[in-house]
């Protein structure tokens, strides 16, 4: 009996959930949705073009500028020396290849597990992935000083009858990046062909050229549909592994050797799980900026934003868990070298990353997502998962550069002071994402109309009893 | 040889479109003479119509080409050029795994997507039967009959509430 409660207990009455506050249960005419989502692709405001060309040119000077004048003049000009090989070019390079797991984990985890809400943010994301991995695909080119030697890892006869070095974890890292490029293009194209021709038909002149031809011929037939969802079906299947593997054959090319801090059988794990937390982070920024900015308020509610928060929660705690654990096993151990790596992050010069790291990737997120009103508040989500993606940055930072200060050979221990080049190459990349993302959203229907429209079809609501539930159909 | 002829029915919602196909099925036309254009996935249980089952063999055989191919630049390569080290297995199978692992894959993903485009016959610029209502919340019957059934076909259309029943023209998309 409820009077028999001690009195600190209060009865309030259930909330009721309002259907208009959810995208699938609240449609409007398909020519409608249609027309939402083309008319910010059609109209461009000056201070988008402002945009384009002040991005255009921070990536013409700071990336290809600067990466011109390296070569230029070697790789003398980059702070990198001995002991420290690696320094921002890789941790930026890891870093682009973190963001990249966005698209595959919002995506194609989400869409195997049936996971409703990702239907309208799966385009959006899955971009992110193409675009940061064409961002992080720079950076072996890059840190090679003399680009063109590149060929060295291609498979092909040459004069001196040598292959490439396939036991190597840098030949790895290059063909899992180039599947996971490939595969990830072509899974951003695949859902795109039928909003592709919906495009089609409503552009006229130049436009409608571009997309006749990039929407293939599609006309919606029982078969294409079919054939189309077998594709994907078989995509989101075999990108989910494809992703793994490329962020742990990354870690793998530093687990691999015998560097202190480096070689740990957990690395695998934990940069995948640093990834999958830096990637949803980013979808979150990303999409708050494209929701305000292309005026998506219809698509993109505040039930999604508060659905990614709970994810950025769970992996902020997963990676806190590996984060600890790799580093308590190197407490325990008592090596000698290991501890001065401990003590060059608690007390040493990295230590202000250090502890801004652990700020960013746990203090904030775990004190605060946990809170409803704080997921969705957009500027102060979009604090903290900028904030995270500054943490994430760090930890890349100390882990490389940082960790290669402190080795077995004290006599060979070094610092780190990145170079104007460094941080301008740095800067560049970010430009450039964010450029080719401004581009694509005037040309690449940035949410999936039909997939969203396919999302109300199967949403209803019934009354059990009292209350009147959301009840989802199963359509397949 | 009896003429035949194309007649496109306009439907709003799903049900009268199914019963429509219903209607033509006693007519004696086919189901692989009917079909329906749709802006939004329909699944073979809501129109009531068979499903294509097939095996993804391409997908697969696809998979075994990068398996191959995998095979090749690890193992095929250590032969080509052999560089023996004392202590040192001259070919490795775990390093080799990661690259065969991700070859396959790409070959089973490369493949799924050129699977996708001929089976659909894409890309195809030839002009199509199409109406662009389809991204209106239209869904589209296009029928392929013999031309005397003309009438009855227009009939069972009309009398399941098509919007529009019309003779299409093949256009360039």
């Amino acid at each position: 009996m409820l009077a028999d409660l001690p009195k600190a207990h209060k009865l309030v009455w259930p909330h009721e959930d309002d259907p208009k506050e959810r995208l699938l249960l609240d449609p409007i005419p398909q020519d409608e949705m249609n027309s939402r989502m083309l008319k910010p692709m059609l109209k461009a405001s000056p201070g988008y073009w402002l945009t384009v060309a002040i991005l255009a040119t921070v990536v013409a000077v700071c990336l290809f500028g600067y990466w011109f004048y390296m070569v230029r003049w070697g790789m003398g000009i980059a702070g990198i020396r001995r002991p420290v090989g690696w320094g921002m070019f890789i941790a930026t390079f890891v870093f682009w290849i973190g963001i990249s797991h966005s698209g595959t984990f919002v995506s194609a985890i989400l869409r195997v597990f049936n996971v409703e809400y990702r239907r309208p943010i799966t385009r959006a994301s899955e971009l992110m992935t193409t675009f940061s991995l064409a961002c992080a695909g720079l950076f072996p080119f890059i840190h090679l000083g003399r680009a063109w030697t590149v060929y060295f890892m291609i498979p092909m006869p040459n004069q001196r009858q040598l292959w490439t070095n396939f036991q190597s974890p840098l030949a790895w890292d290059l063909i899992a990046i180039t599947t996971y490029l490939i595969g990830s293009t072509l899974y951003v194209y695949l859902p795109m062909i039928p909003d592709l021709a919906m495009t089609r038909d409503r552009m006229t002149g130049w436009r409608r050229t571009i997309y006749k031809f990039l929407s293939l011929g599609w006309r919606g037939l029982e078969y294409e549909w079919h054939y189309l969802h077998v594709a994907i079906k078989i995509f989101a299947f075999a990108i989910i592994p494809v992703m793994f593997s490329v962020h742990t054959i990354v870690s793998w090319d530093f687990a691999m050797s015998t560097q202190v801090g480096w070689h740990s059988s957990i690395f695998g794990p934990y940069f995948v799980t640093g990834a999958i937390f830096s990637g949803v982070s980013a979808v979150i920024s990303v999409l708050l900026v494209v929701r305000k900015t292309m005026g998506l308020g219809y698509f993109l509610r505040q039930e999604h934003f508060d659905a990614l928060a709970k994810l950025v929660l769970v992996f902020s705690l997963a990676w806190t868990y590996f984060f600890f654990n790799d580093y308590l096993v190197e407490w325990y151990g008592g090596e000698w070298v290991g501890h001065q790596l401990l003590t060059l992050q608690a007390r040493g010069p990295v230590a202000p990353l250090w502890y801004a790291m652990l700020f960013f990737n746990i203090a904030v997120p775990v004190l605060t997502l946990w809170n409803k009103r704080v997921r969705r508040s957009p500027i102060a989500l979009f604090l903290i998962t900028i904030g995270i993606n500054i943490g994430m940055y760090l930890e890349r930072y100390i882990i490389i550069p940082g960790f290669l200060q402190r080795n077995r050979l004290p006599f060979d221990w070094g610092a780190y002071n990145p170079q104007p080049v460094e941080l301008s190459i740095a800067i560049g990349t970010l430009a450039f994402f964010s450029l080719l993302y401004l581009l694509a959203s005037k040309v690449v229907p940035l949410i999936p109309v039909w997939e969203v429209l396919e999302g109300q079809l199967s949403h209803t609501r019934r009354r059990i009893g009292k209350t009147v539930v959301t009840s989802v159909a199963e359509l397949e | 040889m009896p003429k035949k002829m194309v007649l496109m029915g306009l439907f709003t919602d799903v049900m009268p479109t199914a019963e429509a196909l219903d209607g033509l099925r006693l007519l004696g036309v086919r189901e692989e003479d009917m079909n329906i254009m749709t802006g939004v996935p329909h699944s073979a249980k809501m129109l009531g119509r068979p499903k294509l089952a097939e095996f993804p063999w391409i997908s697969v055989l696809g998979a075994l080409t990068g398996l191959l191919i995998g095979l090749a630049l690890t193992f095929g390569t250590q032969w080509l050029y052999p560089i023996r080290v004392g202590g040192r297995p001259f070919t490795a199978i775990p390093t080799s795994l990661v690259i065969i692992y991700e070859c396959t894959m790409l070959g089973l993903l490369v493949s799924t997507f050129l699977s996708f485009l001929w089976k659909c016959a894409f890309p195809s610029t030839r002009p199509q039967y199409y109406d662009p209502s389809i991204n209106n919340g239209r869904i589209a019957l296009l029928c392929n009959f013999d031309m005397r059934l003309e009438p009855q076909i227009r009939q069972v259309m009309a009398q399941h509430g098509a919007e529009r029943v019309f003779e299409p023209q093949r256009r360039p998309l």
